[in-house]
């Protein structure tokens, strides 16, 4: 019998690998935006406790860790790694993201220094922690930058871009190493 | 220039597509007359001095903010989402 | 020459560089100009207008004469300053503005026929007759004039950029900017401190000030050690401040390896940064400015501070017998420096009677510069006090017309400096730039005493205002004088006086701008051309000001600056576009299927971001036509696949969400049935069509929006719009699910059959009626099912989640081929819908309504909605408008085109007689001619009547049937089948 196929959305084009800096795109399995209805972020942040293990993350933030985790998307929440409990459904618009985002972590000891090349915010760890996550550009792309680590960043780009995203953090990656390097 | 979002923090313009004047927000009802819809879509002051102007968060967290700003100054006195302005009619 | 005792530099090591192909020695640490001093060296270039020999000036970024170019493989970057290039080993540059050569240059006739060219020529001499003007004048003015010669070759160099953001940013490395950096950042502030120069210290680079017992060179250093050593500071050199924006944003220059070999390629050449930073300290310093007396541009002639810097930190002296000219205090310590340091001094001049200098060298107060001589070099000067005139033999000249602060960037966003009588200079008003202190020198404070106790004051107010409370430290003590100045700006002469080195403008220009009524300085700015070279009149405006003031009877104050504008100094283009370059200038949107396209070797067209495929040509195909109507007729035949996964798709939630659509679209929504599929009409706020799209229920609560490709950023952001500003009140949610689906057409007669034969459970006709959708199973992977068609064949539209995009579009391509169909592109797509008068956005462009595209039906009555009350305004249902019909060219091969306009047959083509427009046009392989939707007057009334179609970019004039829109099954029954 005839099937279908999957392909990632970055697939061939990850990982990257350059002088310590690493960028691996993430298979989230599960991607789905949760916008509650007004009136209900309590009811929905208790059920994603309950079934997720996880609340719902505040403006510019994201809540849990390695496994199943909830970040703030400007107009939703994305739910990542797991299927929301279908009790949310009654008061949240949730919508099946799985295929729409490009998930890639970056990481290595000058991540800050190649999106700070990129992205028009402060990526400093001292103002842009651990769990913290923006909603903002890299390059001309518009992106979102959850801080998953203290070297290490997760970043969600549209899929049909995919392409231009890796190219443009690597790109970024061979330009910094440069620049170190000529600085010594 | 820089705009502080009221979500997002103060972020550079590039990430923000501007609209034009706040007055956009006072739509009027199908029954006021064509005067009334015609001020509302076409006619605006030029100010020299503080405006209130709408703009859109593109690349950001996707809200419309209204902004006021001094056009001579270049000073952005305040910023607001616009749906806590209490101007949006429920 | 050299001095083996003087100066920092290392100088065990030499290094070989070429000037004008002429090998010299310097040491590390030299410039081009001290190098060239060192070398003897006095000519380096040519000016501008007069071709007049000129040599170095100063010894900073400002240095408006020593202009050379850098040769670095096979690039050559003209103007740069001799000042700041370092020297390396192998180093290339060549002087500028000078045939055959620098000693003798033809075009220094320009200086003997000087009467002729003064300020204003150009516009008054080369006005007739008015064809001469592209044929003769300005091919002569544009090979004698410029400065330098640009490489006309791609740049190849390697740019870099860089966002940045600090508590403070201090602007300069001077003693003000260190002070400011090190008292800032012990008190814990997040500092980054930029200088523009390779080593960080400022003027104290060129004094013996001790500070704090110590000479200023080691204070500087235990300055550098102790800020590198903090975590929270980030020192920058070689790197300018070159604009300040709105918000706190600074435009950065970093210079990374213009003073090294390298030249690996991927080595980066100029870094640019964007700093934020809310608070800033101006510690910029300043610019010792000329004095115009006659003949003051000879080689040779030089600022009294530069040749102080040359001797202290180059250990160069620029002459061997120098004279200095001065009218205030500082002048004093360039004669010290010299005495001590053993060079003979031929003169110290000093315009004011009572200047307190004492030392063993001959001394003239209250006396003046007047002229000088030499050819290509000075040899000598001649001065004239209470006692006469007389002549003076020296090689070198330091002038002291005193100190300009560098207050350009505290005025880049508008704010006009004021005059300061008592320093006689500009300064910038308080809060020029909100959040910016100036400090230092740069504020008027012209001794380093002075410039610390600024510091201490500043920091102290910056502190507190952050809350940091700090003991409030006394400065650290340093030795200099006081600093008096007696303003003196030009000497009476009958010789040519210079102020613009660059653009060769004198004190008789300005005169005469005066007396032709350029009086403003604004004015006389262009009039002249006064600052407006590459240095932007750094050392020359002030004295121009001074003496147009002078000429015109207003004071220095009311006749004020002109405006200050970034650069600061000049940048290179391509760091500030670094990042649009590559990939980074647009990025590109690939559908899953984009791989496969280019395997078929599909030629790919750009539609917003996107890539999409034109058509797929075969063998034996030689061109776009023939394929694309290869692809038309085997959908109309049997059945075809196209990507349609670039149309915006946005999915609407909640129990509002009918209610949003009705007040977003012109017709009805919520009472859509779920399974089904509806056209929507769009309207902008004043009638005007915005858009259009199907949308489907997908169940009670949830519909999915289809919008146009091209605007699907502008809907969504229309729709936030209308929700949070119009109708926050309604319970819907709605997110962007373009990236989520692959969606293909499958059209033709024969589309059912390639549809069924890969759905899980076979297709039932009835329920799968025109407009319906639903949930599917595509080998055993939920998709959606429309059926829907833009081709006006029986069609569907099949979702499915993208991962499978490419893996369904193999299975359909398959599928179709055994159905005698195929895949098809934008080509065929875009016959097909022309074909069936399917509106595209070359129809609804921004100026047609829903009238004029013939769905005024559509605009309910019922409800409001966006562009409801504008659309009704009676000059939008105006029969007379341009309304959209069909064009038919039957009997000509020649091509329709699009942008065509429309006339009746018996008039002129003019643009009283115009009837409309054709907004698009294709071969149409059914109707075997070529076919037109087209904007035409009354259109609608006049189907049947004959046009001309006239193109006046090709010069082409076609008669065609004017016809319904809907060419092929204007009734629908194949679309419904």
């Amino acid at each position: 019998m005839r099937s279908l196929s999957a392909l990632s959305p970055a697939a061939g084009l990850c990982p990257v690998k350059f002088d310590g800096l690493e960028l691996v795109e993430l298979d989230p399995s599960y991607l789905f935006s949760i916008s509650p209805y007004p009136g209900f972020e309590k009811k929905c942040s208790a059920i994603l406790k309950e079934n997720h293990g996880i609340l719902l993350p505040k403006v510019c933030r994201a809540t849990g860790n390695s496994g199943v985790r909830a970040i703030w998307f400007g107009s939703f929440t994305l739910l990542v790694g797991e299927k929301p409990n279908l009790a949310l459904t009654d008061l949240a618009a949730v919508i099946d993201q799985s295929d729409a985002w490009c998930s890639l972590r970056f990481k290595g000891k000058y991540v800050e220094e190649v999106l700070q090349r990129l992205c028009p915010i402060d990526v400093r760890f001292s103002k842009f922690k651990t769990g913290y996550v923006a909603r903002s550009m890299l390059g001309l792309l518009h992106v979102t930058i959850h801080r998953s680590g203290k070297e290490q960043f997760d970043i969600y780009g549209y899929r049909s871009m995919s392409q231009t995203l890796v190219s443009e953090i690597t790109h970024s990656m061979k330009k910094t190493v440069n620049v170190i390097k000529q600085n010594f | 220039m820089r705009i502080l979002c009221p979500n997002c923090g103060e972020r550079d313009i590039r990430e923000f597509y501007y609209r034009g004047s706040a007055q956009d927000l006072h739509r009027p009802n199908l029954e006021d007359s064509l005067s009334d819809w015609h001020e509302f879509l076409h006619l605006r002051d030029n100010t020299a001095g503080e405006i209130r102007d709408l703009w859109y968060h593109e690349k950001g967290c996707n809200s419309w903010l209204v902004v006021t700003r001094n056009t001579v100054t270049h000073e952005i006195i305040k910023t607001e989402l616009v749906k806590n302005t209490g101007e949006v009619r429920a | 020459m050299r001095i083996a005792s003087q100066g920092i530099l290392n100088q065990d090591k030499e290094i070989t560089f070429y000037f004008d192909s002429k090998p010299y020695k310097g040491f590390l640490g030299d410039t081009v100009a001290s190098a060239l001093l060192a070398n003897d060296v006095y000519l380096v270039g040519r000016s501008f207008k007069y071709h007049r020999p000129r040599g170095i000036l100063g010894i900073g970024s400002e240095e408006p004469n020593a202009l050379i170019s850098v040769h670095k493989g096979r690039r050559v970057e003209p103007n740069v300053r001799a000042t700041v290039q370092e020297i390396y080993q192998g180093l290339i540059v060549t002087s500028q503005n000078s045939w055959p050569n620098l000693k003798f240059d033809a075009l220094a006739t320009n200086d003997i026929a000087a009467r002729f060219l003064s300020a204003g020529f150009y516009y008054k001499t080369f006005m007739w007759p008015p064809r001469f003007w592209e044929a003769l004048y300005e091919p002569i003015i544009r090979r004698a004039a410029g400065l330098g010669r640009l490489d006309s070759k791609t740049d190849d160099d390697n740019y870099d950029q860089n966002f940045l953001f600090c508590d403070l940013l201090i602007i300069g490395g001077g003693p003000s900017g260190l002070l400011s950096a090190l008292l800032t950042a012990r008190a814990g502030l997040d500092v980054i401190l930029v200088d523009e120069n390779a080593i960080f210290g400022g003027q104290l680079r060129f004094e013996n000030t001790i500070i704090d017992g110590d000479h200023c060179k080691d204070w500087v250093d235990s300055c550098l050690v102790e800020l590198k050593s903090l975590d929270n500071v980030r020192m920058i050199s070689r790197a300018t401040v070159f604009g300040v924006y709105d918000q706190g944003t600074f435009g950065v220059l970093e210079r990374l390896s213009h003073h090294v070999q390298n030249s690996e390629n991927d080595a980066v050449l100029d870094r640019y940064h964007r700093i934020v930073a809310s608070s800033s300290i101006l510690a910029s310093g300043s610019i010792e400015r000329h004095i115009a007396f006659g003949n003051n541009d000879r080689p040779g002639i030089m600022m009294a501070s530069a040749v102080r810097g040359y001797l202290n930190h180059y250990g160069v002296s620029a002459g061997k017998s120098v004279s200095i000219f001065g009218n205030n205090d500082d002048a004093f310590n360039t004669a010290y420096d010299l005495n001590n340091a053993g060079v003979e001094i031929a003169a110290y001049i000093d315009s004011r009677s009572d200047a307190g200098i004492q030392g063993d060298f001959p001394i003239f107060r209250g006396a003046e510069v007047y002229d000088t001589g030499g050819r290509l070099a000075l040899e000598h000067i001649c001065i004239r006090d209470e006692k006469g005139e007389r002549r003076i033999q020296t090689d070198c000249l330091g002038v002291a017309g005193g100190w300009n602060p560098s207050i350009h960037l505290s005025c880049h966003t508008n704010s006009k400096p004021e005059w300061n009588s008592e320093i006689a200079a500009f300064t910038s008003k308080e809060n020029s730039v909100p959040g910016m202190k100036v400090v230092g020198s740069a504020n008027g404070h012209f001794t380093t005493s002075a410039c610390f106790k600024s510091v201490l004051e500043v920091v102290n107010e910056l502190l507190n205002s952050k809350g940091i409370k700090i003991k409030s430290k006394s400065p650290p003590k340093a030795s200099d004088a006081d600093y008096n100045i007696s303003p003196l700006w030009a000497v009476e002469g009958h010789k040519r006086a210079w102020l613009d080195f660059q653009n060769d403008v004198t004190t008789k220009d300005i005169k005469q701008s005066v007396a032709e009524n350029f009086s403003s300085v604004e004015h006389m700015k262009r009039y002249t051309t006064q600052g407006m070279a590459t240095d932007q009149g750094k050392g020359s405006n002030v004295i121009s000001i001074a003496l147009l003031a002078d000429a015109s009877g207003e004071s220095i104050e009311s006749t004020g600056t002109t405006t200050f504008r970034p650069p600061y100094t000049p940048i290179s283009i391509g760091a500030i576009g670094s990042s649009g370059r590559d990939k980074g200038f647009a990025p590109e949107r690939f559908t899953t299927t984009h791989s496969t396209s280019i395997a078929l070797a599909a030629p790919m067209i750009e539609a917003g971001l996107w890539y999409r495929p034109s058509y797929y040509p075969k063998i034996g195909e030689n061109d776009w036509l023939q394929s694309c109507n290869r692809e038309v007729l085997s959908v109309r035949k049997n059945v075809g696949i196209c990507d349609v996964s670039t149309l915006g798709k946005i999915e609407l939630q909640g129990k509002d969400a009918g209610k949003f659509l009705d007040f977003v679209y012109t017709n009805s929504f919520s009472s859509l049935a779920v399974g089904r599929v509806r056209y929507g009409l769009m309207l902008r706020e004043d009638g005007f069509v915005m858009d259009d799209g199907t949308s489907a229920r997908l169940s009670e609560n949830s519909y999915l929006m289809t919008t146009t490709t091209a605007a699907a950023g502008s809907v969504m952001r229309h729709l936030d719009f209308v929700h949070q500003a119009y109708r926050p009140d309604l319970d819907v949610r709605f997110v962007s699910v373009t990236e989520q689906w692959a969606q293909f057409a499958v059209s033709g007669p024969r589309s059912r059959d390639v549809i069924s034969s890969i759905l899980d459970e076979p297709l039932n006709k009835k329920d799968w009626s025109f407009m319906a959708c639903g949930e599917v199973k595509v080998m055993g992977v939920k998709a959606r099912l429309f059926r829907i068609s833009f081709s006006g064949e029986l069609g569907f539209e099949l979702a499915i989640p993208s991962r499978y995009g490419a893996s369904l579009f193999n299975v359909l391509k398959l599928e179709a081929d055994q159905h005698g169909g195929g895949i098809y592109g934008m080509e065929a797509m875009n016959v097909m819908r022309l074909e069936k008068g399917f509106i595209t956005h070359a129809e609804i462009d921004g100026r047609a309504t829903a009238y004029d595209v013939g769905m005024q039906r559509m605009l309910s009555q019922k409800k409001d909605f966006i562009g409801n009350k504008m659309a009704q305004r009676p000059g939008l249902l105006d029969p007379n408008r341009e309304r959209l019909v069909g064009l038919k060219m039957k009997g000509s091969t020649s091509s329709l085109k699009a942008g065509s306009q429309l006339f009746n047959i018996y008039d002129e083509p003019l643009a009283d007689n115009n009837q409309g427009f054709i907004s698009s046009a294709a071969f149409s392989p059914v109707e075997n001619c070529y076919v037109g939707l087209a904007f035409f007057r009354r259109g609608p009334e006049r189907w049947g009547e004959r046009i001309n179609a006239v193109n006046f970019m090709a010069d082409t004039q076609l008669e065609c049937e004017v016809c319904n829109p809907v060419f092929y099954d204007p009734d629908g029954n194949k679309m419904h089948a």
